[in-house]
């Protein structure tokens, strides 16, 4: 029989809303809100790798949290607001039994709502992930975990407080304090510290992925499954509470929560590295992360020809790697002497392939640029990418513009075509020393490429 | 229709009366007392509660579904004391309607049926089978699968009766189950007020003498808190005479036992 109430109330009660609503919305804001949401993070888009979309189904509980506790008050309301309080306080059951069922039936329709949204990812990344881990599973239980939560908590003070305010005001006052934790712990933030780590732990979203290789610390994730799990058990309590008393007996589990929680908390950094997302997988000398595994094949042939025609230059690069970390905007990508490091988030790697994906090995003669793409004013930026496009065309012996450099096409390539002609006037020896010094430039960050191609400034003699 | 039957049905009873109240007081707030000192013994049978507005009837119905408990003396229903720690089994016996009937909008009349079945421990086994009686004893079979909030102020009134008698509970509390009625539903539901009565202990409170006149046992005539009156519906008619206020005799000894002038009338 609970199981036929359980399905009346799954259909008729706001926990129906609940599971439309909850992937409604999530969806909605994946595929509605750019082309791509804002998963357009290459590296760790959406429906790329498990890791990333764990996490980034608790980046959605932003919106999903409010939601969940406005429906789970509406539903708290329902009997002062349908006036049954009477008729049923006068029946056998006993209000804790009731209460399993009705709250049931909303933890039931909020996780479904959950898991849908995380199986629409799943099914992609089964047919294109390469990096099969479990890791996921604990954060996105602590997701479900976190919006149930929330539903159970909303309910409980929905039927402590059966205003037709309720639902709206703690919509939209859990969205602000969801808001405000998110917001200082996501990196460069207006909010950004401004809540101590661990506090900002207790909210159950977590800031949007950085890069697929790094995973949710397994202390954040314990804590905040003992934190939610103390909430709703709070919220449950409140929902079956008949009196006062047992009102302010449903603070026992949610204390108990929050210590172990705050208990549990690492000080620092939420996100710990993922050894088995960055290790490397290689096909000769061009090694990629394990994430990016499927990036092999298309990499492999390329990044050969690159290290061969490099050949021809001192000193020239004998791998080509891709390195685990992203691109910070605020400083210069990492360099190495022995290899290429290849950023696949960076614009100049950007979903290239074949002969685009070669040149754009050969940039600077094989190394990355020293300038921070986003802050450097144009002045500098355009006669560097004109250094870095006339070292890539030079191995090929003639000039074509970089697929990367593209928005800055026409000053770059006015400026690399004066450059390229100075160049092919000069000696064979001369044209590969002038080469050669760009590279050493790229890797030690001292001397202006473009001048160096021009007058040879710096060039070793 | 073959229903279960439960062991506590048929055995034979251990007390005299199913309701029983001795020196019962209902306190209402701080200072009301709204039930002041009643002593009443109903059996099996359809029980008209009489009386004017403000008299304690709700109250005093509200006491025998446990919703209040009483702040003196002593009810008894079915033989257990009410207002004890434990009211589980017994409220599986009661069936209750009270004055103002909430209920669901979104659910269908069969699933709020079934809902309060559950809410009254009805037998798993039995539930279907005494949800779909319940409907059509009410006379709302053809409306069963129709949400609760399609339906008319009767209607509502009648999905509260089925939901009060689908547990077969051996006390029945009607509060003012004719409000919203129409002249044939109320016909009807005066039929399955007296076929309930065979077997149950009916407790209906009406504003409506003609009601009780027709469909009840016996009446109760209830004021201030206090019994007035206890008999046959043929006593109460027998207490009044032409000079008393009425178009019946019922109503004319509903108004003399409660000493009502025709100046009192005009005045209300």
């Amino acid at each position: 029989m609970s199981a036929a109430v359980l399905r009346t109330e799954v259909r008729r009660s706001s926990a129906f809303w609940a599971g439309v609503l909850v992937p409604a919305l999530a969806l909605g804001l994946i595929y509605g809100m750019y082309s791509k949401g804002p998963w357009w993070k290459d590296p760790v888009r959406w429906t790329e790798q498990w890791v990333p979309m764990a996490i980034w189904g608790r980046f959605l509980l932003v919106f999903l949290w409010p939601l969940a506790a406005g429906l789970g008050a509406a539903l708290g309301m329902r009997d002062a607001r349908s006036g049954m309080t009477e008729l049923i306080a006068t029946t056998a059951r006993p209000a804790r039994r009731r209460a399993l069922v009705t709250a049931g039936a909303l933890a039931l329709m909020l996780s479904a709502g959950y898991l849908l949204v995380a199986a629409v990812s799943a099914v992609q990344i089964a047919s294109t992930g390469t990096y099969l881990t479990f890791g996921w599973v604990p954060i996105t239980l602590v997701g479900i975990g976190g919006l149930v939560a929330g539903g159970l908590l909303g309910m409980g003070l929905g039927r402590a407080l059966p205003s037709p305010l309720t639902p709206a005001l703690l919509s939209s006052g859990s969205l602000v304090v969801v808001i405000a934790l998110w917001s200082s712990t996501a990196t460069g933030s207006v909010g950004d510290g401004f809540l101590p780590g661990r506090i900002a732990l207790l909210s159950p979203t977590l800031a949007a992925p950085a890069d697929p290789w790094h995973t949710v610390a397994g202390r954040v994730t314990a804590g905040q499954a003992l934190w939610m799990t103390g909430l709703a058990v709070a919220g449950f309590l409140l929902v079956a509470a008949k009196d006062r008393a047992a009102r302010l007996l449903a603070a026992v589990p949610a204390a108990a929560g929050l210590v172990a929680a705050l208990a549990l908390f690492p000080a620092h950094a939420a996100l710990v590295p993922d050894a088995g997302a960055a290790k490397l997988v290689c096909q000769g000398a061009v090694c990629v992360t394990k994430v990016h595994e499927g990036k092999l094949a298309v990499l492999a042939g390329p990044a050969r020809d690159a290290l061969r025609q490099l050949r021809v230059l001192p000193g020239a690069p004998v791998r080509v790697e891709e390195t685990p970390t992203v691109h910070q905007t605020e400083s210069a990508p990492p360099r190495s002497a022995s290899a290429i490091l290849v950023d696949f988030g960076d614009f100049e790697f950007w979903h290239l392939e074949g002969d685009a994906l070669r040149r754009a090995l050969l940039a600077g003669a094989g190394t990355p640029t020293c300038l921070d793409e986003l802050r450097a004013t144009d002045a500098r930026l355009i006669p560097e990418f004109a250094a870095r496009t006339v070292a890539a065309s030079w191995f090929d012996g003639q000039l074509r513009p970089l697929r990367g450099y593209r928005y800055a096409a026409a000053g770059v390539a006015a400026k690399a075509q004066q450059a390229w002609d100075g160049l092919q006037r000069l000696p064979r020896s001369e044209q590969a020393a002038r080469i050669a010094a760009v590279r050493q430039a790229g890797l030690t960050c001292q001397g202006d490429e473009y001048a160096i191609l021009t007058s040879g400034a710096g060039v070793a003699r | 229709m073959i229903r279960v039957v439960e062991s506590a049905e048929v055995a034979p009873s251990t007390y005299g009366w199913e309701i029983q109240a001795r020196g019962l007081r209902v306190r209402v707030g701080r200072r009301t007392m709204a039930v002041d000192g009643l002593d009443l013994s109903l059996a099996t049978g359809v029980h008209g509660l009489l009386g004017p507005n403000g008299a304690g009837k709700t109250t005093l119905l509200r006491t025998m579904a446990t919703v209040l408990r009483p702040s003196e003396g002593e009810l008894t229903l079915l033989g257990e004391r009410a207002g004890g720690a434990d009211q589980r089994a017994l409220r599986r016996r009661i069936g209750y309607l009270p004055q103002d009937f909430g209920y669901y909008k979104r659910f269908t009349v069969r699933e709020f049926v079934e809902y309060m079945a559950w809410l009254k421990e009805v037998p798993k086994a039995g539930v279907a089978g005494a949800v779909q009686r319940a409907i059509e004893r009410v006379g709302l079979a053809d409306r069963a699968d129709d949400r609760m909030k399609t339906l008319s102020g009767g209607m509502v009134r009648r999905v509260g009766i089925a939901q009060a008698i689908v547990n077969d509970p051996q006390i029945l509390l009607l509060d003012e189950p004719t409000a919203g009625l129409d002249p044939a539903q109320r016909l009807r539901f005066r039929e399955l007020l007296l076929e309930l009565g065979t077997d149950t202990c009916v407790v209906v409170s009406t504003h409506l003498v003609e009601d009780v006149a027709a469909a009840c046992t016996d009446v109760v005539l209830f004021a201030a808190g206090k019994l007035v009156f206890h008999g046959t519906p043929r006593e109460l008619a027998a207490a009044g005479g032409p000079e008393d206020v009425g178009d019946s005799p019922a109503e004319r000894g509903y108004s003399a036992l409660l000493n009502t002038t025709g100046t009192d009338r005009a005045s209300w």
